[in-house]
């Protein structure tokens, strides 16, 4: 018993002494590891592009791994003020506060890069015989005290939906898309009414929708699947309706689309740098549109 | 209350008579309550056969060892099941020797006095805070106090303090099944309490330190709600093969939020995927608990007292 | 005084389990204290860390004269292996040119070796000596000291958790938020622009609402469960129903949050003609199946602890087993009961991802089962990822945590009164 617990305090020092020694020559080393580690956080819309763009990349360059974190806008944002990120995605504009409080907190404003597009489609289930809605009548359906609550209302009769209630299907309340899409509707004075399905991912949405014929539903174009139908949209009834693929929203005539952002904290450099070089070259902006949002037309 | 019993149960019982019927009344109550106990198990196994039925296709060696590829829609699961390990581990490290050292502190060290009870109470609680809570806790002290950041550190950390109430409550339990006796023995040669403790105490109740040590790692495996916020990623892109991929300092994949995230995020998961990431987080968490209860039937067929 | 003396007086002898004890995490938090050097810390904390880094130095010279001590010498000794370190932690901190790396390296390693060697390894003097009585039993204080922590942490943790929660959440809970509208109002409106409104009612409804109907159907499941295993069963078919029901409680919930979206969501749809199937009664069936386990073996404990002569002096009376159980053993032992579903409860009011992933997560006042609702664990789950920290709604969601310890926690506490009222009568 003895020898044995004399031989285990003796393998203990050894291995304490040897991570002393290890800490000390990593302190020496401090500066320029091997493989850097590039955090990339932010809007949930854009975590699936920054996931296949971080997986291309690992295949692409030895020295640096990006790690990708969803969890919304505000989080990356909030992430660059407080200086834990190297690129924060950002699926609205940074707000001028923010932008101020990222300079006080780290000395260093944050540059704004546009990656792609992404435009917001409407969708229904694929049985559904409504084909097209315009801004207004959505803002009926999901704003506050909207008139809209009954699909013959739109002036379809929606076959196998008892009730004939439209289901809403929104998303949680705080996220870059529930955000933009509140503001296409309604503008910056008017709230959605509560009693929606707030899902709580792009995908979610569309799931459910394609398995309920009574939804309404909006996430990102490139999330349809063969369940679901998206719908043409106008700004108004006297309007032509456009509908969500890369012609209109390149062409700007599709009425919700928007920029999708990254920002970086001061001017990048390094290996950072090499990353958002290679997310603007044709092969990281050929990942945009096999995602399904719209790459920069500029390439 | 006992008398009590005894006079209305007289009056009550003395009216029905022994005889066919009651045996009759008896096997249908018998029946009635089995039926009950299998439709509460029936759904594990059916879940269970559904879960394997639907990832049968994606099922193999390579599924664990391979990294999600093509966007996550596609490969295996070696990132996330690696990440598990890592937090499991960590924090098992943090929760086994304060979970067991707690224990043998309420069980051998405290008196029976209000502080002791309040420390029970405290270690009740502890076990019905909300997953979600504890989270907020781990976001409030060791991602922003502590300043950790998010990290597998901080996440394991969370971990810990969740499941030490599993490890309390099954070192105590082992604790009291070693007969005092054996204690005053030791004592009565003159050792003293650590070495009682050291010599007779844990020994003779390893086997439930471990089964409550097995438990400890099969509940943090599983937990998905304290690890979003501290620790966990969406994708981190690690080296295949190499089990020192993650830094503890750093985030990580976990199996429990990949499968939240591939089956509410990312579209098009070629549709075995999540089913088999199901499948693996249940079957290890299983496998783990079957190895608990392997161990501690064998450990009692050799129990010496 | 013990302890202080333990750590801080060079008088007296330690054997060298004890200068492992406390010398091991010592160098531990050293090694953890030097990895995590440019982490992103305040002020504050890095001046409690050195302070702590300073203390626990002179915890291991002290611990250090002490092992002289036990090996007969004097306590001057110790400065043989501390000028070392010395001498080494300052060449680092003055960042010396490169070239002497490596000599500083290895000066670093043997000096930790050696002391190791010495002081870890080889035994101090057998009996009396003139520093002190036979150090046999020596470490015993210092174990007593880490066992003691131990014992107690769970306090310091349940205090930890209330005390972390709330200071994220106290700014907004004592300026700003109307905490009667906070419990009363169904409006919940966090990120409006104009008008945010922070109204939990709907949110506390669909936690006790999808509760209660989970406790609706694991209630008479889990009770006859128990009833059957504590009553019916031969031990051995017991003791395979126990492990079946130990894997019940096992399989995580993200699991059931993923059956609940999958399965159970076109169960529902096909068997109600439902529009969507992620529902109040597909959370409520969830959690009900994640509670049974609990209620179960709290239940079957209680029924055990019904004293065998009740039954027997029962059957006696020519009793049949229903009537034994029911006019007897649910009785007898109605507290332990009632706390199994309290405890039931308890764990499907906390539960968090199978609700968020199949009740359908909507603010609404649930009318039916099949109509969907959001609880207060899946709303922190879904939001507090995307909050600025420290905003409002941030901090409004740290609240809501507190009113989820404070809810679990009173239930928790009737459960252990309850459970605590049967031990005493």
């Amino acid at each position: 018993m003895k020898k044995i617990s004399l031989i285990s305090y003796a393998i203990i020092a050894i291995l304490v002494f040897s991570v002393y020694g290890f800490v000390i020559h990593g302190e020496k080393q401090t500066g320029h590891e091997p493989s850097q580690s590039i955090k990339n956080k932010g809007s949930d819309t854009m975590v699936n592009l920054a996931q296949a763009w971080a997986e291309a990349y690992s295949g692409i360059s030895d020295t640096a791994s990006v790690e990708v974190s969803g969890g919304g806008s505000g989080t990356g944002v909030a992430a660059l003020i407080n200086g834990t990120v190297d690129i924060a995605n950002c699926s609205r504009q940074i707000k001028p506060k923010e932008m101020q409080q990222a300079f006080e907190n780290t000395g260093k404003e944050p540059i704004e890069f546009i990656v792609g597009y992404d435009a917001l489609a409407v969708y229904v289930h694929k049985d559904n015989p409504l084909d097209k809605i315009t801004i207004p009548q959505l803002a009926e359906i999901y704003g506050e005290e909207g008139k809209l609550k009954k699909w013959d209302q739109l002036g379809i009769a929606n076959a196998g939906c008892q009730s004939d209630k439209i289901i809403r299907i929104s998303r949680q309340s705080n996220s870059g898309t529930y955000f933009y899409f509140r503001e296409a509707l309604l503008g910056k004075d008017r709230d959605f009414e509560i009693g929606s399905l707030d899902l709580h991912g792009s995908k979610d949405v569309v799931e459910v929708i394609g398995r309920t014929l009574c939804a309404i539903g909006y996430s990102g174009m490139g999330y349809a699947t063969d369940h679901v139908k998206m719908l043409e949209v106008a700004t108004s009834s006297d309007m032509p309706y456009y509908a969500p693929n890369l012609e209109n929203v390149i062409a700007k005539t599709y009425p919700i689309a928007r920029p999708l952002y990254m920002y970086s904290l001061g001017e990048p450099t390094g290996e950072v740098k090499a990353y958002l070089d290679w997310i603007f070259s044709a092969e990281g902006q050929k990942i945009v549109e096999e995602l399904g949002f719209v790459p920069l037309t500029s390439n | 209350m006992n008398s009590n019993t005894d006079i209305s149960a007289q009056t009550m019982f003395t009216e029905t008579d022994i005889g066919r019927q009651n045996r009759f009344i008896e096997n249908i109550v018998k029946i009635f309550f089995l039926i009950m106990t299998c439709l509460m198990i029936l759904p594990l196994l059916l879940i269970i056969g559904y879960l394997f039925y639907k990832a049968l296709p994606v099922l193999s060696f390579d599924f664990l060892f391979t990294n999600p590829i093509d966007n996550m829609r596609a490969g295996g699961l070696w990132a996330p099941f690696l990440g598990t390990i890592y937090l499991v581990v960590v924090s098992l490290l943090v929760a086994a020797p304060i979970g067991v050292f707690s224990a043998v502190y309420l069980n051998e060290y405290a008196r029976d006095n209000w502080f002791t009870r309040i420390v029970n109470l405290a270690v009740v609680n502890l076990a019905g805070v909300p997953s979600i809570v504890h989270a907020l806790f781990g976001v409030g002290a060791f991602v922003l106090f502590a300043g950790l950041g998010e990290s597998i550190l901080a996440a394991s950390l969370t971990l810990a303090i969740m499941t030490l109430p599993v490890i309390i409550a099954s070192t105590t339990e082992a604790l009291k099944a070693v007969p005092m006796s054996f204690r005053e023995a030791c004592w009565n040669l003159g050792a003293t309490r650590w070495q009682t403790i050291r010599r007779i105490v844990l020994p003779n109740s390893i086997s439930g330190i471990l089964t409550g040590v097995i438990l400890q790692v099969s509940r943090a495996a599983g937990e998905t709600a304290p690890i979003m916020f501290t620790g966990a990623v969406f994708y981190k892109a690690i080296a295949e093969g190499n089990p020192f991929a993650y830094n503890i300092f750093e985030q990580c994949m976990a199996l429990s939020l990949h499968l939240y995230t591939i089956s509410t995020q990312v579209p098009d998961v070629a549709e075995g995927i999540p089913y088999g990431t199901a499948i693996v987080l249940v079957g290890s968490v299983l496998l783990v608990n079957a190895a608990a209860i392997v161990l501690r039937v064998y450990l009692r067929t050799r129990k010496r007292w | 005084m013990k302890l202080l003396h333990t750590l801080f007086s060079i008088n007296g002898r330690i054997n060298r389990a004890g200068w492992w004890l406390l010398n091991t995490p010592i160098f531990l938090v050293f090694t953890i204290s030097l990895i995590t050097f440019d982490f992103p810390a305040t002020e504050f904390l890095e001046q409690i860390q050195l302070l702590i880094l300073l203390i626990l130095a002179c915890v291991h010279i002290v611990i250090s004269a002490k092992r002289w001590h036990d090996k007969d010498k004097s306590a001057w000794w110790v400065l043989f292996h501390v000028i070392p370190l010395i001498v080494t932690v300052c060449v680092i901190a003055a960042k010396v040119s490169s070239e002497w790396w490596i000599l500083i390296h290895l000066i670093a390693v043997f000096n930790g070796l050696w002391t190791c060697f010495e002081l870890g390894i080889i035994k101090g003097t057998e009996g009396d000596n003139p520093y002190g009585p036979d150090s046999e039993t020596s470490s015993e204080s210092i174990i007593d000291v880490y066992i003691s922590i131990s014992g107690i942490s769970s306090i310091i943790f349940v205090f930890g958790i209330f005390f972390f929660v709330f200071k994220e959440g106290a700014g907004f809970l004592f300026s700003g938020l109307d905490i009667w509208e906070f419990l009363t109002s169904e409006e919940w409106y966090p990120t409006s622009l104009n008008n945010k409104r922070y109204g939990t009612f709907a949110l506390l409804l669909g936690t006790f609402s999808v509760t209660a109907l989970a406790m609706l159907i694991a209630v008479p499941f889990g009770l006859g469960a128990a009833i059957f295993v504590s009553e019916f069963c031969s031990p051995k078919l017991k003791e395979t129903f126990k492990i079946v029901i130990e894997f019940l409680a096992a399989i995580p919930s993200v699991v059931w949050g993923f059956i609940g979206l999958t399965l159970m969501n076109q169960l529902i749809i096909q068997v109600f003609n439902a529009p969507i199937g992620l529902t109040m009664l597909n959370g409520g069936i969830m959690l009900a199946l994640m509670s049974v386990p609990i209620i179960v073996s709290i239940a079957e404990d209680a029924l055990k602890a019904v004293p065998d002569s009740y039954r027997e002096a029962a059957e006696a009376l020519g009793a049949t087993r229903w009537q034994v159980i029911y006019r007897v053993l649910l009785p007898a032992a109605k507290n332990g009961l009632l706390a199994a579903v309290l405890l039931g409860a308890a764990r499907s009011i906390g539960e968090t991802m199978a609700v968020l992933m199949a009740t359908g997560h909507s603010v609404n006042i649930p009318n039916s089962p099949l109509s969907w609702i959001r609880t207060l664990t899946a709303t922190i789950a879904a939001e507090l990822g995307e909050v600025a920290r420290g905003g409002e709604h941030y901090q409004v969601l740290f609240i809501i945590g507190i009113l989820l310890f404070t809810i679990t926690f009173v239930v928790n506490l009737i459960a252990d009164l309850v459970i605590k009222g049967i031990r005493q009568s």
